[in-house]
């Protein structure tokens, strides 16, 4: 016999053994090994979180109740499964298009990018999830009493239910947060709540199986046995009510479509159509494993078991009552598996929809104006999305303290099925129906909400609760027609078919009637034609037209909330692309695309949408995206896709030939402008020397003149001189004969030895230079005394130009394995963008700089250096001051 | 003799060394170093002779010259240029913008002090 | 779609026709589903054999579902492919 203190500390055991797992997973993902991470079968093992505790524990009771009605709940997913040809492989197809975070954001998205309605389906999700997990909370809480009654030996005392239910509502926040807010990006997969979710899925199948294959051999004698004592059982007859059989099996598919964490899995989740093909048949299958033995353990249960005794509580009870400690202590874990990975993804596609849909625009609003270019808006999204996790977690709890528990809870699994069930005319309709809108949608779904609410949920409470027995008998204020559970008068529905059958109606006839009677906005029927026509052009998402954009501007936005890296990596492939160098790419219409879709995989469409419109202001659409969406039917498509591919490169060429024309026009002026130039800084220090020498040939002159004009003529001849060695350090490594002394060093004591020569100079300026030695802790092989040249350079000019009151230059060191990146980035007020390509050109000096005696071949020198080790060096927009990039391979 | 001349060159030391050999000469010497506010001082001071600078910051020494020519106020003052890039084009854009003379750096302090004498007509 | 070719090449029919059948298969299993639907609450009906029923169609599904997309997965294109679509767009991740 298993003792209770023994099943804790088996419990806590498994719990440590989770988080171990999930850590294993994260890291093995981290170091690309994760591979198996994207198998189908980890995909089909991660969709059995619908399997949740109702399930597991429930099955049997609803069995030993109804008999065959339980399998409805898995028959429906699997018709959606097994058709996945038709909606789901859509789905996904979109989800990945449009990188669609959340059910919400579906819907949001879907309906051009509209606040309003990714808040509605937010708030639905939040009202129907939450007694969801707190009937999790409560099967864990009765699975734990279960073994503390059961208990023979010592310490068997029953468990204070609510103190149990806080504290797994704890470890499971604990757990969300931990390894489901890692990302910020909702589109990468949480690869170690991943891992732990299919070690629960097996764990529970193999405990469900378990008890079965004791139950039907070791208790039963055989298939044979067994079909005997089903004969001979209390539900030995099918007492089959066809209006709940149907209900059942479309309710069940549909909340199979609709149900956050069911959409975060099978969507979100997804990196490959491939996955959804194999899990089609295996899902299913899985869930075939699942009921196979319910209905043999609900038999010997009602036949063995003392009436009385819950049947919600077989699969525990059978193995104990036939003194099987081990067997029940798997089943134990089964059931917590089949509750925690429940609301573990719950909660994390909760929390994704609360911080993308209510906390951001709420923020995107109180900061109107520049909120796009202000504040940190990653640490805020993840901030947000942990307190989101312990909020929908604490609202579980408190539901389930509230409700105390009791049978009220039972039904709440079909309760809540039916409230997210709602989202699905919307979603459906927005798959296939290019005239629904978002006032159809938002009518339809607040209706049939509002319905369920009044016929189902509210009167779940019992009769205590908000909605009297007075109501449920006559009617609110003794309007018959309109009780709760008999609308028009029509009596004898059970509940729940009669609450789904009008709201799901009702829902869906808004939903049309609003549709046909409203007019879209562009938006609206542009992301229309791009989701009902996804397989036609998946690359084409929403149209944004060029305009007079800042791409620096986007580039400040966009490092707040992919992160610096990220951002800087898409621009600068983008510019790329579009045949050029550096970070800021041309604003077309296509990269506005490119970049609102990477941020809405952040913080979903509506917000990404709502942030790069601050920028590029209003108007997104044009005439020619309408006339697209207008003459889509007509279109030819493989000839279109190839001339317009023609069409790219040609532009594209076109681009590279006109900035190459410019190039030139501009190095013939530039040399033009070159001699001018070497002829000025020469002229300008003689004609001081040869004015002062005249003057002090003729003499006449008393001590202390003859002493300071001596010394303006020796100045002067510094400055010739220095100036003939950068001209000659410069025509010596354009013409590529520069020997390079390569040695081994350390990157740190390189960039010691040009701060020492940099920071401070005789002009009596000074610089604060902030760095992180432990960063700079790296071994280099190459020309240092070269390397150092260049630092000493950047620090030199940062000391000279940067313009703030306490002038401050950051050193910062990353190594990204194939390359180190140095940057030195001042506070000062930074190169203006038209400048910043002349920037490394011989003489360009910004602004009369002649007081800082240089005569602006220092960053031409530089780059010249940085090309001969193998490097580069680039100006580094949109990080306050003036910022620059040096690249030195590994 | 006493006449007034007005100095508009940003490099200091060139700035000294014309000051001083003027000042020994006996000229009324103001100087100025900004291109953009040139034309002010030259309002102010009036002038008799001016000696320019071609690379100012701010304005180049071309700019200011068009605009002393176009006011009535300034059109006569006449005009000593100076520059160090000595191209042949250079000095073309200087007279067609009615420079009175034009001299290419280095110079000789000789040379700047005849060529002002003889534009002031102070022989 | 405006315009779709009047003859496909055989390989590409075949497909057509594998994904027509696996178009049919939820409507196939919703029927048969449905079945016991017929005669409820007229005839009584035992549990263990309608139980059999239900497995066995359920069983019967998933393995049709797994024999058609075996045989989709040996498309060029990839197990998710249409022949008649455009085809995932290049922004694929």
């Amino acid at each position: 016999m298993v003792g209770f203190n023994l099943l804790v500390v088996v419990a806590l055991a498994y719990v440590v053994l989770l988080f171990l797992v999930a850590f294993w997973g994260d890291k093995q993902a981290r170091l690309g090994k994760g591979g198996w991470l994207r198998s189908p079968v980890v995909y089909t093992l991660s969709l059995s979180i619908y399997c949740t505790a109702w399930t597991f524990y429930g099955a049997v009771g609803y069995a030993a109740r109804s008999g065959l009605e339980f399998v409805t709940i898995y028959l429906g997913p699997t018709l959606v499964m097994v058709g996945w040809w038709w909606i789901l492989r859509k789905l996904v197809r979109i989800g990945r298009a449009q990188r669609i975070t959340s059910i919400a954001d579906l819907i949001s998205s879907r309906y051009g990018k509209s606040t309003a309605l990714g808040v509605i389906v937010t708030l639905l999700a939040v009202i129907g999830t939450t007694p969801y997990i707190a009937l999790q909370l409560q099967s864990v809480v009765l699975s734990f009493d279960v073994f503390a009654g059961h208990a023979t030996v010592d310490g068997g005392q029953a468990a204070n239910p609510k103190a149990t239910a806080f504290w797994i509502a704890v470890g499971l926040a604990a757990f969300t947060v931990l390894f489901g807010t890692r990302n910020l990006d909702a589109n990468e997969r949480h690869h170690g709540v991943v891992t732990a979710i299919a070690l629960e899925a097996v764990v529970k199948l193999v405990a469900l199986l378990a008890v079965g294959v004791f139950v039907v051999w070791g208790v039963g004698g055989g298939p044979g046995e067994i079909a005997r004592t089903i004969e001979t059982s209390d539900i030995a007859v099918w007492d089959m009510q066809a209006g709940r059989w149907v209900t059942m099996i479309f309710l069940s598919a549909a909340a199979f479509l609709t149900l956050p964490r069911m959409f975060q899995v099978l969507v979100v989740e997804n990196v490959d159509e491939t996955q959804l093909a194999t899990a089609s048949w295996a899902f299913p299958l899985y869930m075939f494993a699942m009921s196979l033995f319910v209905i043999p353990i609900a038999a010997v249960g009602l036949s063995t078991l003392p009436a009385g005794s819950n049947p919600d509580l077989y699969v525990l009870t059978v193995p104990l009552h036939f003194e099987q400690g081990g067997l029940a202590m798997l089943t134990f874990l089964g059931g917590f598996s089949s509750a925690t990975s429940m609301v573990i993804v719950a909660s994390i596609a909760l929390s994704t929809m609360v911080s993308n849909h209510i906390v951001m625009p709420i923020w995107l609003s109180a900061r109107s104006g520049g909120a796009a270019m202000s504040g940190d808006v990653r640490r805020l999204v993840l901030i947000a999305r942990r307190f989101s996790i312990m909020a929908v977690l604490g609202l579980g709890w408190l539901y389930y303290s509230l409700s105390g528990g009791g049978a009220a809870l039972a039904s709440i699994g079909l309760i809540s099925f039916a409230g997210v069930a709602q989202v699905l005319p919307a979603m459906v309709g927005g798959l296939y129906w290019r005239g629904a809108t978002r006032v159809g949608a938002a009518m339809g779904l607040i209706l049939g909400f509002a319905i369920w609410a009044y016929a189902l949920f509210l009167p779940s409470f019992g009769e205590a609760g908000i909605i009297s027995s007075r109501v449920l008998a006559e009617g609110p204020f003794g309007i018959g027609w309109l009780r709760p559970q008999a609308f028009f008068g029509i009596t004898g529905i059970d509940p729940v078919v009669h609450a789904i059958f009008w709201s799901m109606t009702a829902n869906t006839l808004a939903f049309i009637i609003g549709s046909i009677l409203s007019f879209p906005r562009p938006v609206e029927r542009l992301q229309g034609a791009q989701f009902v026509n996804v397989f036609e052009h998946s690359a084409r998402t929403q149209g944004w037209t060029q305009g007079e954009v800042e791409s620096e501007d986007l580039l400040v936005m966009a490092q707040r909330i992919m992160g610096a890296r990220e951002a800087q990596e898409l621009f600068q492939e983008e510019t790329a692309r579009q045949g050029r160098e550096g970070y800021l790419p041309e604003t077309t219409p296509d990269f506005l695309r490119t970049l609102e879709r990477e941020l809405s995989g952040a913080v979903g469409a509506a917000t990404a949408h709502a942030m790069v419109s601050q920028i590029v202001g209003g108007a997104s659409v044009s005439v020619e995206d309408l006339m697209a969406v207008a003459d889509e039917t007509q279109q030819i498509l493989e000839y279109s896709n190839q001339l317009e591919a023609k069409s790219e490169e040609l532009t594209r060429t076109m681009r590279q030939l006109s900035e190459a024309n410019d190039k030139l026009t501009v190095l013939s002026i530039q040399k033009d402008a070159f001699l001018s130039q070497i002829s000025h800084e020469l002229r300008t220090p003689m004609t001081s020397i040869r004015a002062f020498s005249e003057i002090l040939k003729e003499g006449e002159l008393g001590e202390g003149k003859t002493r300071e004009y001596s010394g303006v003529i020796q100045e002067e001849a510094i400055r010739l001189t220095r100036l003939l060695d950068d001209l000659l350090d410069l025509s010596v490594l354009e013409a590529g004969q520069v020997t390079l002394n390569v040695e081994t060093g350390n990157l740190g004591n390189v960039i010691d030895r040009a701060v020492r020569a940099g920071a401070s100079g005789s002009d009596g300026r000074v610089i604060a230079i902030r760095r992180v030695k432990s960063r700079e802790d790296l071994t280099i092989e190459t020309d240092t005394g070269r390397l150092a040249q260049v630092f000493i350079n950047l620090i030199a000019n940062a000391r000279k130009y940067c313009d703030a009151a306490a002038p401050e230059l950051t050193i910062d060191v990353t190594d990204d394995g194939d390359a180190i990146e140095i940057d030195f980035i001042d506070n000062g007020g930074g190169i203006p963008p038209a400048s910043q390509s002349v920037i490394f050109e011989k003489f360009s000096r910004l602004s009369d700089q002649q007081k800082a005696g240089g005569a602006g071949l220092g960053l031409a020198i530089c780059r010249e250096i940085m090309d001969k080790l193998g490097g580069s060096i680039a100006y580094l927009p949109g990080q306050g001051g003036a910022a620059f990039r040096v690249t030195l391979p590994r | 003799m006493d006449k007034q001349i007005l100095l508009i060159e940003d490099e200091p030391n060139i700035i000294e060394a014309i000051s001083f050999i003027l000042k020994r000469d006996g000229w009324q010497v103001s100087t100025h170093a900004n291109g953009e506010t040139a034309l002010d001082a030259v309002r102010r001071v009036a002038p008799d002779v001016l000696v320019l600078d071609v690379m100012l910051p701010g304005r180049s020494g071309y700019e200011i010259l068009q605009d002393l020519r176009a006011d009535p106020e300034t059109a006569s003052i006449p005009v000593l240029m100076l520059t160090a890039r000595g191209q042949k084009k250079d000095r073309e854009t200087a007279d067609r913008l009615g420079a009175t003379r034009f001299m290419t750096k280095p110079f000789s302090n000789a040379e700047v002090l005849s060529a002002l004498r003889e534009i002031t007509g102070a022989g | 779609m405006g315009r779709t070719p009047t003859f496909l090449a055989r390989a590409t029919y075949r497909r057509r026709r594998l994904i027509d059948a696996l178009r049919v298969m939820p409507v196939t299993g919703a029927l048969l589903f449905l079945v016991p639907m017929l005669g409820a609450g007229v005839m009584t009906r035992s549990t263990a054999w309608s139980g059999v029923y239900l497995f066995g169609v359920w069983i019967m599904l998933i393995l049709g579902a797994y024999l058609i997309v075996r045989n989709l997965a040996r498309a060029p294109g990839g197990v998710t492919s249409d022949p008649l679509e455009a085809g995932p767009g290049e922004d694929e991740d």
